[in-house]
Protein backbone atom coordinates (compact mmCIF):
# COMPACT_ATOMS: atom_id res chain seq x y z
CA UNK A 1 0.00 0.00 0.00
CA UNK A 2 2.63 2.52 1.45
CA UNK A 3 4.78 2.49 -2.31
CA UNK A 4 6.83 5.33 -3.27
CA UNK A 5 5.58 6.12 -5.84
CA UNK A 6 1.63 6.69 -4.53
CA UNK A 7 2.80 8.49 -1.46
CA UNK A 8 4.72 11.64 -0.73
CA UNK A 9 5.60 11.54 2.87
CA UNK A 10 7.53 14.57 2.53
CA UNK A 11 4.44 16.68 2.13
CA UNK A 12 3.57 15.03 5.66
CA UNK A 13 6.75 16.69 7.29
CA UNK A 14 6.24 19.40 4.84
CA UNK A 15 2.62 20.59 6.43
CA UNK A 16 4.10 19.56 9.96
CA UNK A 17 6.97 22.43 9.86
CA UNK A 18 4.53 24.62 8.38
CA UNK A 19 2.48 24.75 11.43
CA UNK A 20 2.94 21.84 13.59
CA UNK A 21 1.13 18.60 13.94
CA UNK A 22 -2.09 19.72 15.05
CA UNK A 23 -2.13 21.49 11.45
CA UNK A 24 -1.16 18.99 9.66
CA UNK A 25 -3.55 16.40 11.16
CA UNK A 26 -6.06 19.44 10.33
CA UNK A 27 -5.16 19.52 6.46
CA UNK A 28 -5.46 15.51 6.34
CA UNK A 29 -9.31 15.79 8.06
CA UNK A 30 -10.01 18.57 5.41
CA UNK A 31 -8.76 16.38 2.73
CA UNK A 32 -10.68 13.57 3.63
CA UNK A 33 -13.78 15.56 4.22
CA UNK A 34 -13.03 17.55 1.09
CA UNK A 35 -11.53 15.19 -0.78
CA UNK A 36 -14.73 12.66 -0.24
CA UNK A 37 -16.84 15.58 -1.49
CA UNK A 38 -15.10 15.98 -4.61
CA UNK A 39 -15.22 12.34 -5.94
CA UNK A 40 -18.68 12.55 -4.66
CA UNK A 41 -19.03 15.30 -7.43
CA UNK A 42 -17.24 13.55 -9.63
CA UNK A 43 -19.37 10.75 -9.52
CA UNK A 44 -22.37 12.44 -9.99
CA UNK A 45 -21.62 14.45 -13.09
CA UNK A 46 -20.09 11.45 -14.66
CA UNK A 47 -23.47 9.50 -13.86
CA UNK A 48 -25.02 12.87 -15.36
CA UNK A 49 -22.57 12.53 -18.70
CA UNK A 50 -21.91 16.02 -17.81
CA UNK A 51 -17.76 16.25 -18.22
CA UNK A 52 -17.82 19.49 -17.54
CA UNK A 53 -18.53 19.61 -14.26
CA UNK A 54 -16.46 15.98 -13.58
CA UNK A 55 -13.47 18.41 -15.00
CA UNK A 56 -14.34 20.63 -12.38
CA UNK A 57 -14.73 18.48 -9.58
CA UNK A 58 -11.53 16.52 -10.61
CA UNK A 59 -9.66 19.96 -10.65
CA UNK A 60 -9.34 20.79 -7.10
CA UNK A 61 -8.84 17.31 -5.78
CA UNK A 62 -5.72 17.13 -7.83
CA UNK A 63 -3.67 20.02 -6.13
CA UNK A 64 -5.61 19.16 -2.98
CA UNK A 65 -4.25 15.83 -2.99
CA UNK A 66 -0.71 17.42 -3.89
CA UNK A 67 -0.90 19.14 -0.59
CA UNK A 68 -0.93 16.04 1.62
CA UNK A 69 1.32 13.91 -0.70
CA UNK A 70 -1.49 11.89 -2.13
CA UNK A 71 0.42 11.33 -5.22
CA UNK A 72 -1.69 8.85 -6.92
CA UNK A 73 -5.06 10.73 -6.22
CA UNK A 74 -3.36 13.76 -7.87
CA UNK A 75 -1.82 11.78 -10.82
CA UNK A 76 -5.76 10.46 -11.63
CA UNK A 77 -7.33 13.36 -10.60
CA UNK A 78 -5.32 15.14 -13.44
CA UNK A 79 -5.55 12.66 -15.92
CA UNK A 80 -9.24 12.47 -15.46
CA UNK A 81 -9.68 16.25 -15.21
CA UNK A 82 -8.03 15.93 -18.90
CA UNK A 83 -9.99 13.62 -19.90
CA UNK A 84 -13.23 15.55 -19.32
CA UNK A 85 -12.05 18.67 -20.35
CA UNK A 86 -11.16 16.98 -23.93
CA UNK A 87 -14.23 15.27 -24.17
CA UNK A 88 -13.06 11.60 -24.08
CA UNK A 89 -15.73 9.95 -22.87
CA UNK A 90 -14.62 6.22 -23.60
CA UNK A 91 -11.82 7.09 -20.58
CA UNK A 92 -13.63 8.47 -18.31
CA UNK A 93 -15.31 5.35 -16.54
CA UNK A 94 -12.20 3.43 -15.93
CA UNK A 95 -10.07 6.35 -14.87
CA UNK A 96 -12.72 7.60 -12.40
CA UNK A 97 -13.20 3.98 -10.49
CA UNK A 98 -9.21 3.60 -10.50
CA UNK A 99 -9.69 7.19 -8.71
CA UNK A 100 -12.31 5.97 -6.27
CA UNK A 101 -9.66 2.83 -5.48
CA UNK A 102 -6.59 5.29 -5.05
CA UNK A 103 -8.64 7.60 -2.84
CA UNK A 104 -9.69 5.14 -0.57
CA UNK A 105 -5.83 4.05 -0.19
CA UNK A 106 -5.02 7.51 0.65
CA UNK A 107 -7.30 7.53 3.25
CA UNK A 108 -6.44 4.34 4.47
CA UNK A 109 -2.31 5.87 4.39
CA UNK A 110 -3.42 9.17 5.68
CA UNK A 111 -5.50 7.53 8.55
CA UNK A 112 -2.51 5.64 9.53
CA UNK A 113 -0.01 9.09 9.32
CA UNK A 114 -3.02 11.00 11.22
CA UNK A 115 -2.65 8.34 14.27
CA UNK A 116 1.08 8.83 14.15
CA UNK A 117 0.76 12.60 14.55
CA UNK A 118 -1.90 12.87 16.90
CA UNK A 119 0.25 10.85 18.79
CA UNK A 120 2.94 13.14 19.12
CA UNK A 121 3.44 15.87 21.53
CA UNK A 122 3.13 18.95 19.84
CA UNK B 1 16.11 36.97 3.50
CA UNK B 2 15.89 33.15 2.84
CA UNK B 3 13.03 31.80 5.12
CA UNK B 4 12.63 28.17 5.24
CA UNK B 5 9.66 25.95 6.95
CA UNK B 6 11.82 25.86 10.09
CA UNK B 7 12.14 29.24 10.67
CA UNK B 8 8.79 30.45 12.47
CA UNK B 9 7.92 34.26 11.90
CA UNK B 10 6.88 35.82 15.08
CA UNK B 11 7.05 39.42 14.31
CA UNK B 12 4.34 41.88 13.25
CA UNK B 13 2.85 41.33 9.91
CA UNK B 14 4.36 43.16 7.29
CA UNK B 15 2.33 46.15 6.16
CA UNK B 16 1.14 44.15 3.00
CA UNK B 17 -2.60 43.56 2.27
CA UNK B 18 -2.98 40.29 0.41
CA UNK B 19 -6.14 38.65 -0.36
CA UNK B 20 -6.08 34.63 -1.19
CA UNK B 21 -8.77 33.57 -3.77
CA UNK B 22 -8.83 29.42 -3.85
CA UNK B 23 -12.10 27.58 -3.34
CA UNK B 24 -10.10 24.45 -2.33
CA UNK B 25 -10.37 24.72 1.65
CA UNK B 26 -6.96 22.91 1.86
CA UNK B 27 -4.98 24.88 -0.62
CA UNK B 28 -6.71 27.83 1.53
CA UNK B 29 -5.36 26.88 4.75
CA UNK B 30 -2.04 26.02 3.54
CA UNK B 31 -1.22 29.51 1.64
CA UNK B 32 -2.78 31.68 4.39
CA UNK B 33 0.14 29.42 6.80
CA UNK B 34 2.89 29.46 3.91
CA UNK B 35 2.14 33.49 4.09
CA UNK B 36 1.74 33.59 7.99
CA UNK B 37 5.10 31.86 7.93
CA UNK B 38 6.38 34.65 5.95
CA UNK B 39 5.52 37.07 7.72
CA UNK B 40 2.03 38.54 5.90
CA UNK B 41 -1.04 38.81 7.20
CA UNK B 42 -4.13 37.78 4.48
CA UNK B 43 -7.44 37.79 3.62
CA UNK B 44 -8.91 34.50 2.00
CA UNK B 45 -11.93 34.41 -0.59
CA UNK B 46 -13.83 30.77 -2.26
CA UNK B 47 -14.78 32.33 -5.56
CA UNK B 48 -13.57 34.54 -8.14
CA UNK B 49 -17.01 36.98 -7.40
CA UNK B 50 -16.23 37.12 -3.85
CA UNK B 51 -12.18 37.98 -4.93
CA UNK B 52 -13.41 41.14 -7.25
CA UNK B 53 -16.18 42.25 -4.55
CA UNK B 54 -13.29 41.99 -2.05
CA UNK B 55 -11.02 43.92 -4.20
CA UNK B 56 -13.50 46.88 -4.37
CA UNK B 57 -13.81 46.62 -0.46
CA UNK B 58 -10.04 46.64 -0.04
CA UNK B 59 -7.30 47.85 -1.86
CA UNK B 60 -5.03 44.73 -1.79
CA UNK B 61 -1.55 45.08 -2.60
CA UNK B 62 -1.65 41.84 -3.84
CA UNK B 63 -3.73 38.53 -5.02
CA UNK B 64 -2.78 35.08 -5.22
CA UNK B 65 -5.28 34.25 -7.45
CA UNK B 66 -6.36 30.59 -8.49
CA UNK B 67 -7.21 30.29 -11.89
CA UNK B 68 -9.96 27.69 -12.32
CA UNK B 69 -12.41 28.59 -9.15
CA UNK B 70 -16.66 27.75 -9.58
CA UNK B 71 -18.56 30.38 -10.57
CA UNK B 72 -16.33 32.99 -11.54
CA UNK B 73 -12.63 32.25 -12.10
CA UNK B 74 -9.24 33.49 -11.71
CA UNK B 75 -9.29 34.98 -14.86
CA UNK B 76 -12.49 36.63 -15.30
CA UNK B 77 -12.03 37.90 -11.69
CA UNK B 78 -8.51 39.45 -12.90
CA UNK B 79 -10.47 40.86 -15.83
CA UNK B 80 -13.02 42.52 -13.85
CA UNK B 81 -10.84 43.72 -11.47
CA UNK B 82 -8.47 45.33 -14.34
CA UNK B 83 -11.41 46.91 -16.05
CA UNK B 84 -12.26 48.63 -12.74
CA UNK B 85 -8.78 49.90 -11.94
CA UNK B 86 -8.82 51.63 -15.96
CA UNK B 87 -12.41 52.55 -15.07
CA UNK B 88 -11.22 54.30 -12.11
CA UNK B 89 -8.52 55.97 -13.84
CA UNK B 90 -10.58 57.13 -16.17
CA UNK B 91 -12.17 58.95 -13.72
CA UNK B 92 -10.00 60.53 -12.13
CA UNK B 93 -9.99 58.29 -8.92
CA UNK B 94 -6.90 57.37 -6.86
CA UNK B 95 -5.87 54.47 -8.94
CA UNK B 96 -3.82 51.75 -7.74
CA UNK B 97 -2.51 48.72 -9.71
CA UNK B 98 -3.09 45.38 -7.02
CA UNK B 99 -0.11 42.55 -8.31
CA UNK B 100 -1.82 39.20 -8.93
CA UNK B 101 -0.31 36.15 -8.67
CA UNK B 102 -1.91 33.40 -10.80
CA UNK B 103 -1.56 29.74 -8.75
CA UNK B 104 -2.19 27.09 -11.60
CA UNK B 105 -2.08 23.51 -11.26
CA UNK B 106 -0.15 23.48 -14.67
CA UNK B 107 -2.72 22.08 -16.73
CA UNK B 108 -3.54 22.95 -20.84
CA UNK B 109 -6.67 25.14 -19.20
CA UNK B 110 -4.09 27.36 -16.94
CA UNK B 111 -0.85 28.05 -18.45
CA UNK B 112 1.36 31.21 -18.07
CA UNK B 113 0.04 33.07 -21.81
CA UNK B 114 -3.62 32.75 -20.54
CA UNK B 115 -2.64 34.00 -17.21
CA UNK B 116 -0.37 37.22 -18.74
CA UNK B 117 -3.42 37.88 -21.28
CA UNK B 118 -6.01 38.12 -18.81
CA UNK B 119 -3.77 40.81 -16.81
CA UNK B 120 -2.08 38.48 -14.04
CA UNK B 121 1.22 39.67 -13.22
CA UNK B 122 3.05 36.52 -11.70
CA UNK B 123 2.75 32.92 -11.56
CA UNK B 124 2.95 30.16 -9.27
CA UNK B 125 2.20 26.30 -9.48
CA UNK B 126 0.25 24.54 -6.63
CA UNK B 127 0.72 22.84 -5.10
CA UNK B 128 2.37 25.57 -3.54
CA UNK B 129 5.55 25.70 -2.25
CA UNK B 130 6.72 27.84 0.33
CA UNK B 131 10.03 29.06 -1.64
CA UNK B 132 8.54 29.55 -4.72
CA UNK B 133 5.93 31.76 -3.01
CA UNK B 134 8.42 33.98 -1.26
CA UNK B 135 10.01 34.66 -4.77
CA UNK B 136 6.48 35.65 -6.70
CA UNK B 137 6.08 37.79 -3.23
CA UNK B 138 9.47 39.66 -3.49
CA UNK B 139 8.89 39.90 -7.13
CA UNK B 140 5.47 41.43 -6.59
CA UNK B 141 6.82 44.16 -4.07
CA UNK B 142 9.96 44.97 -6.19
CA UNK B 143 7.32 45.61 -8.68
CA UNK B 144 5.31 48.10 -6.25
CA UNK B 145 8.59 49.80 -5.40
CA UNK B 146 9.15 50.77 -9.18
CA UNK B 147 5.65 51.47 -9.37
CA UNK B 148 5.46 53.98 -6.77
CA UNK B 149 8.52 55.20 -7.43
CA UNK B 150 7.52 56.44 -11.08
CA UNK B 151 4.20 57.72 -9.57
CA UNK B 152 5.68 60.45 -7.76
CA UNK B 153 7.15 61.54 -10.63
CA UNK B 154 4.58 61.12 -13.23
CA UNK B 155 0.72 61.37 -12.22
CA UNK B 156 -0.68 57.83 -12.95
CA UNK B 157 -4.24 59.07 -13.80
CA UNK B 158 -2.86 61.07 -17.12
CA UNK B 159 -1.04 58.51 -18.09
CA UNK B 160 -3.94 56.04 -16.99
CA UNK B 161 -6.40 58.66 -19.56
CA UNK B 162 -3.62 58.45 -22.34
CA UNK B 163 -3.64 54.44 -22.35
CA UNK B 164 -7.25 54.45 -23.11
CA UNK B 165 -6.32 56.61 -26.28
CA UNK B 166 -4.78 53.22 -27.73
CA UNK B 167 -7.01 51.68 -31.00
CA UNK B 168 -5.76 48.34 -31.85
CA UNK B 169 -3.52 48.15 -35.39
CA UNK B 170 -2.43 51.75 -34.71
CA UNK B 171 0.52 53.41 -33.30
CA UNK B 172 0.38 53.78 -29.60
CA UNK B 173 -0.19 57.50 -29.24
CA UNK B 174 0.95 57.26 -25.39
CA UNK B 175 4.58 56.30 -26.81
CA UNK B 176 4.75 58.57 -30.00
CA UNK B 177 4.00 61.28 -27.26
CA UNK B 178 6.45 59.93 -24.60
CA UNK B 179 9.06 59.86 -27.60
CA UNK B 180 7.95 63.25 -29.21
CA UNK B 181 8.32 65.02 -25.44
CA UNK B 182 12.04 62.95 -24.83
CA UNK B 183 13.45 64.26 -28.33
CA UNK B 184 12.21 68.19 -27.57
CA UNK B 185 12.67 68.54 -23.52
CA UNK B 186 16.40 68.41 -23.45
CA UNK B 187 16.75 71.23 -26.28
CA UNK B 188 14.08 73.40 -24.46
CA UNK B 189 15.82 73.16 -21.39
CA UNK B 190 19.29 74.31 -23.56
CA UNK B 191 17.32 77.16 -25.16
CA UNK B 192 16.32 78.03 -21.19
CA UNK B 193 20.12 77.77 -20.21
CA UNK B 194 21.88 79.85 -23.18
CA UNK B 195 19.23 82.56 -23.06
CA UNK B 196 19.82 83.03 -19.55
CA UNK B 197 23.81 83.10 -19.91
CA UNK B 198 22.78 85.71 -22.89
CA UNK B 199 20.77 87.83 -20.38
CA UNK B 200 19.29 90.35 -22.94
CA UNK B 201 15.68 91.17 -23.89
CA UNK B 202 14.91 88.69 -26.79
CA UNK B 203 16.79 85.86 -24.87
CA UNK B 204 14.63 86.56 -22.23
CA UNK B 205 11.65 85.94 -24.25
CA UNK B 206 12.73 82.85 -25.40
CA UNK B 207 13.54 81.50 -22.09
CA UNK B 208 10.13 82.79 -21.00
CA UNK B 209 8.61 80.37 -24.70
CA UNK B 210 10.71 77.74 -23.75
CA UNK B 211 9.56 77.25 -20.03
CA UNK B 212 5.65 77.71 -21.49
CA UNK B 213 6.26 74.87 -24.28
CA UNK B 214 8.07 72.59 -22.03
CA UNK B 215 5.61 73.03 -19.16
CA UNK B 216 2.69 72.41 -21.50
CA UNK B 217 4.14 69.23 -22.46
CA UNK B 218 5.20 67.95 -19.60
CA UNK B 219 1.97 68.44 -18.18
CA UNK B 220 0.50 66.45 -20.69
CA UNK B 221 2.40 63.77 -20.06
CA UNK B 222 1.66 64.16 -16.02
CA UNK B 223 5.30 65.19 -15.08
CA UNK B 224 3.84 66.98 -12.69
CA UNK B 225 6.70 68.45 -10.82
CA UNK B 226 8.59 69.12 -14.00
CA UNK B 227 5.85 71.64 -15.43
CA UNK B 228 5.58 73.14 -11.70
CA UNK B 229 9.80 73.74 -12.08
CA UNK B 230 8.92 75.44 -15.39
CA UNK B 231 6.38 77.38 -14.01
CA UNK B 232 8.53 78.77 -11.62
CA UNK B 233 10.97 79.41 -14.38
CA UNK B 234 8.78 81.33 -16.08
CA UNK B 235 7.44 83.44 -13.10
CA UNK B 236 11.01 84.23 -12.37
CA UNK B 237 12.01 85.07 -15.50
CA UNK B 238 8.57 87.32 -16.30
CA UNK B 239 9.89 89.27 -12.53
CA UNK B 240 13.04 89.85 -13.24
CA UNK B 241 14.13 87.36 -10.26
CA UNK B 242 17.59 86.32 -12.55
CA UNK B 243 19.37 84.67 -9.50
CA UNK B 244 16.89 82.64 -9.57
CA UNK B 245 16.41 81.24 -13.21
CA UNK B 246 19.94 79.62 -13.25
CA UNK B 247 19.08 76.95 -9.97
CA UNK B 248 15.48 76.60 -11.14
CA UNK B 249 17.00 75.10 -15.03
CA UNK B 250 19.24 73.25 -13.24
CA UNK B 251 16.51 71.29 -10.48
CA UNK B 252 14.55 71.54 -14.06
CA UNK B 253 17.22 69.16 -15.54
CA UNK B 254 17.65 66.82 -12.39
CA UNK B 255 13.59 66.46 -12.71
CA UNK B 256 14.15 65.86 -16.74
CA UNK B 257 16.56 63.40 -15.84
CA UNK B 258 13.63 61.12 -13.28
CA UNK B 259 11.26 61.82 -15.78
CA UNK B 260 12.86 60.36 -18.56
CA UNK B 261 13.53 56.90 -16.46
CA UNK B 262 9.84 56.98 -15.21
CA UNK B 263 8.63 57.38 -18.88
CA UNK B 264 11.30 54.65 -20.33
CA UNK B 265 9.54 52.49 -17.90
CA UNK B 266 6.32 53.43 -18.71
CA UNK B 267 7.35 52.33 -22.25
CA UNK B 268 8.26 49.04 -21.73
CA UNK B 269 5.13 48.59 -19.60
Amino acid sequence: MNEPSTFNPAAIERLCRLGGEKFAVEMIDLFFSYGAKKVAEARQAREAGNLTALADAAHPLKSSAGNVGAIHVQELAGQLELSAREQKAELISAQFNELERAFAEARLFLESERARLAQSPS
Amino acid sequence: MNTTDNNPQTSTPKPVRILVAEDSPLNQQVALKQLEKLGYAADAVADGGQAVEAQARTPYDIILMDCQMPGISGYEATWQIRNREQEKAGAAEAGRRVYIIAMTANTQADNREKCGAAGMDGFISKPVQLAELEVALLHALADQAATKEIDEVIDPVIIAGLHQLRTPGKPDPLVELIDLFLREAPAQLDTMSDAVAKNDLSSLSRTISAAISLKGSAGNLGARNLAALCDEIEQAVKTWMMADVQPLIERAREEFSRVRAALERIKKG
